[in-house]
């Protein structure tokens, strides 16, 4: 995959000899493979565009940028520094939204960090992706990770990072540390994680770096671009009713470059947080660029005349914008082409993931609804087998699990497949499907393993278990005999109390307990048992100890009438 | 003469106001068409009660800038010289904007300044208390607000809610969205981070949720004050006090309402503790 590993020419060392340094030429062609990669790319970082503003124009706003200030470059400069400086000011100048504003300052910090460098080597080249990253940060007040800037700098440490110190190498280095931070985004920004996407800006610097290699290795740009992934639709639906609940909507993007430049920035700045949102205040040749988000354009405009003389002024709708990205089909229906390298499930990767081992429609859909990811059948009777429950801890959409055995005799096996992950897999030697949902009710799929781990360690300190089946052979109970088929009651795993029906057995035991006012009771009701039956029985239960809320569901599990988990 | 003004989300009673000195603006409750005072024409009380009886959805609204222009040239017209204005934060109600604006046309001779909390209930509750008796003390517009600041991180809000439904309703979940979805009745537990809702565990029983929300507030060093609010769990409430007090002796513990329009968007049924940490320099 990496450069580094076609050597070429001699190696005066056991490492192949790097790949040439980038002169004023090379770096040209790159960026112009830059641009046209973005422009083919364009629909594909438009359509998950949802922050801060859901108006899709990050991938327009970025192509748009690069591909003017290209334009505006002077032809003959031979230097790389030269050509990243010209470059840097001129996308100062056709810088479009805030994503174009946050490129042209990460080239501004690339062309400054290489500032007069002739020949880019590999060393020269991750400077400047780290200058670039930070003028990127610098230019934001409050730089929010899980954007394009989080992508920025996972491409700057990427890059410094490489072994190889070819400028191809380094890119290709640098790329793979922005697609990595690229799939971390929805776990920093929730808004991404809500709306099942990966950030659009970052999105658009991985494109960009794409092209930039793909540029520079010769490859050819005429493949089909990366498909187009959709927000969520119920996310939109949110979106759609959170903009309108406002005034003015989503409001609009105002942008002016105002000359000349004030004396002071952060008053500038301070006095168009008061006016909106999403303030940039950047330096441009000699001048000031200005965005904000603002529900008042003209009071922008009027802030900004009476500072000076504006030119290159743009509004733009955000509701507008929002109403047309909102209202565009789902991805199958957008242009088609090769699969996506960003794929669906590493949009939702999250922190931490569960695997829970269950049986019963009604207690799966439970777990589901409290965030399971992945659910492997076994029960009292039917045990999974190690690989099972492997492969299942190496589909679910994070580095980080927490399996949930929920029976005693699967622990064991849990373990196992838990030691032969590849990933950090840690077993919460849960012994019942009671337990396990009660410990799955403190689990937070955006929280770190350690944190949950914490929280379902404490939930499962307070939960006992009743399970309510039939004695399997004739036993002996408080000095009394219980014959092979009487309905019983187990606490903890152990026999409780034995009567005529499984529902007196529940109570008895949940009498036994003797629950304090303001617990809590999750009864499961088995597969065999009717609607009317546990609902009586639930209604019972509630009757005779007020202070208790009692929770009815239907867990569908074989085995056992009843399952429940008294809290 | 510094005078401090805040909003019926600060949750005092109007004895208590008048007795620091604090000039308390209210909110808006509307059932149906009815316009209601937060805390003059409807207290807490009467207010669960309805929440829980009616089928119609209240809404809430700010004052309006003209108010707050009103209130403070009557403080300006009887003496004041510097007015600190401090409110519900600007992330759960556009009040603070209000006031901004209001303040905008200062009556002469008086300097007003206004502060996002970022907070709500108890939490702006304590900020008041502690500016209002800075400015008791004869202290200056400055050093009211550096001390009411100070407190914005160091103090913590939980409560327990009965269901997100309100929050849900009232477009003020944000990121307790997080909370959603589950089948079992878990009770959430929210807190009041960056200005706005934050999502904190989840409990299936209220026993465990009052005894998470004394562990939370419990854990806080250097209690000043312990607030257990709530909205219609007054034996909850009471026994979350009570351990409290067993548990820090000498920190005060009040127990009282979340106002109605809080409460609007929480619900009812919800109990929780603010607790305010001592000012950095009496630790």
């Amino acid at each position: 995959m990496s450069a580094s590993a076609t050597p070429r020419g001699s190696a005066p060392h056991s490492r192949p000899a790097p790949d040439p340094p980038l002169g004023g030429a090379e770096l040209r062609r790159a960026f112009a493979g830059a641009s046209a990669w973005l422009e083919r790319n364009a629909a594909a970082i438009d359509a998950i565009n949802v922050y801060p503003v859901p108006d899709g124009d990050t991938g327009a706003n970025m192509a748009a940028t690069l591909r003017d200030a290209l334009t505006a470059l002077p032809a003959g400069a031979a230097a790389a520094g030269a050509v990243a400086a010209a470059l840097a000011r001129s996308a100062l100048l056709s810088a479009r939204g805030n994503s174009g504003v946050i490129l042209s300052q990460w080239l501004g910090g690339f062309a400054e960090a290489a500032a007069g460098t002739p020949l880019l080597d590999g060393a020269a080249l991750a400077r400047a992706l780290t200058g670039a990253a930070e003028r990127a940060y610098a230019a934001l007040r409050e730089p929010t990770e899980g954007t394009i800037l989080s992508v920025a700098r996972g491409a700057a440490e990427a890059a410094g990072a490489s072994p190889d110190r070819g400028p191809i190498a380094v890119f290709d280095a640098a790329l793979a540390g922005a697609r990595a931070a690229l799939e971390r985004t929805p776990e920093q920004l929730p808004v991404l994680r809500e709306a099942g996407v990966v950030d659009a800006g970052g999105f658009g610097l991985v494109v960009l770096l794409e092209g930039l290699l793909a540029a520079l290795r010769g490859t050819d740009l005429s493949v089909a671009p990366h498909s187009p992934q959709r927000p969520a639709a119920d996310w939109l639906d949110a979106a759609r009713a959170g903009g309108q609940a406002g005034h003015n909507g989503f409001g609009y993007c105002t942008q002016f470059v105002l000359n000349p430049v004030p004396p002071t920035l952060d008053s500038l700045q301070a006095e168009l947080e008061r006016l909106g949102d999403s303030v940039i205040v950047a330096p441009a040749d000699g001048g000031v660029r200005v965005h904000v988000h603002t529900a008042d354009p003209g009071a922008a405009l009027t802030f900004g005349t009476a500072m000076g003389s504006l030119t290159r002024i743009s509004i733009e709708n955000m509701q507008a914008q929002f109403e047309r990205f909102a209202a565009q089909p789902a991805a199958q229906a957008l242009a088609g082409g090769q699969p996506p390298e960003v794929p669906a499930e590493d949009a939702v990767r999250q922190q931490t993931a569960v695997v829970a081992v269950l049986s019963g429609a009604g207690l799966v859909e439970v777990a589901r609804s409290l965030g399971a990811s992945a659910i492997v059948a076994g029960g009292a009777t039917a045990n999974p087998a190690v690989d099972e429950m492997l492969a299942a801890i190496r589909t679910v959409p994070s580095e980080n699990v927490i399996v949930l055995p929920n029976q005693k005799n699967v622990v064991l096996a849990a373990e196992q497949a838990a030691q032969l992950a590849e990933k950090r897999a840690i077993v919460l030697p849960t012994r019942s499907a009671a337990q396990g949902l009660a410990v799955l009710a403190a689990f937070r799929p955006e929280r770190p393993l350690d944190t949950n781990l914490d929280a379902m360690r404490d939930a499962l300190d307070g939960v006992r278990t009743i399970e309510i089946t039939r004695a399997a052979r004739a036993a002996r109970l408080h000095g009394e005999s219980v014959p092979r088929g009487r309905p019983i009651a187990l606490l903890d795993g152990r026999l409780a109390a034995a009567a005529d029906t499984p529902a007196a057995a529940l109570l008895a035991a949940i009498k036994q307990i003797g629950p304090p006012d303001g617990a809590a009771l999750t009864l499961y009701s088995g597969e065999g048992v009717a609607p009317s039956e546990s609902a009586a029985a639930a209604e019972t239960i509630a009757a005779s100890m007020p202070g208790l809320d009692v929770q009815l569901l239907d867990g569908g599990q074989p085995h056992y009438d009843y399952i429940a988990a008294l809290e | 003469m510094l005078r401090i003004v805040t909003d019926s989300t600060a949750d005092f009673d109007a004895e208590e106001a008048d007795e620091l000195g604090v000039t308390v603006v209210p909110l808006t409750v509307f059932f149906g068409e009815a316009a209601l005072l937060d805390r003059v024409d409807i207290q807490p009380d009467e207010f669960y009660a309805r929440l829980k009886r009616d089928k119609v959805t209240p809404r809430t609204s700010q004052p309006s800038a003209g108010r707050f222009q009103e209130v403070y040239a009557d403080l300006a017209a009887a003496g004041a010289t510097e007015i600190l204005s401090i409110h519900i934060s600007a992330k759960l109600s556009g009040t603070h904007n209000s006031a901004r604006l209001g303040a905008g046309v200062a009556p002469a001779g008086c300097q007003i300044e206004t502060l996002d909390s970022a907070t709500v209930c108890g939490g702006l509750q304590a900020m008041v208390r502690r500016a209002a008796e800075i400015a008791r003390d004869g202290g200056s517009l400055n050093q009211a607000l550096e001390a009411a600041r100070e407190l914005v991180p160091h103090h913590r809000i939980s409560i327990m809610l009965d269901t997100l439904e309100y929050l849900q309703k009232g477009g003020r979940i944000g990121r307790a969205r997080a909370l959603l979805g589950s089948l079992l009745n878990l009770k959430p537990i929210v807190h009041v981070e960056d200005g706005e809702v934050a999502p904190g565990d989840r409990v299936r029983s209220r026993a465990r949720g009052i005894e998470r929300i004394f562990q939370l507030t419990n854990e806080v060093p250097a209690a000043e004050r312990i607030i257990v609010q709530h909205t219609g769990a007054a034996n909850d409430a009471e026994t979350l006090a009570r351990r409290f007090r067993a548990a820090q002796p000498g920190v005060p513990v009040d127990v009282r309402w979340i106002g109605p329009v809080v409460g609007t968007y929480v619900g009812p049924n919800a109990v929780g503790a603010v607790v305010a940490q001592r000012m950095s320099g009496a630790i």
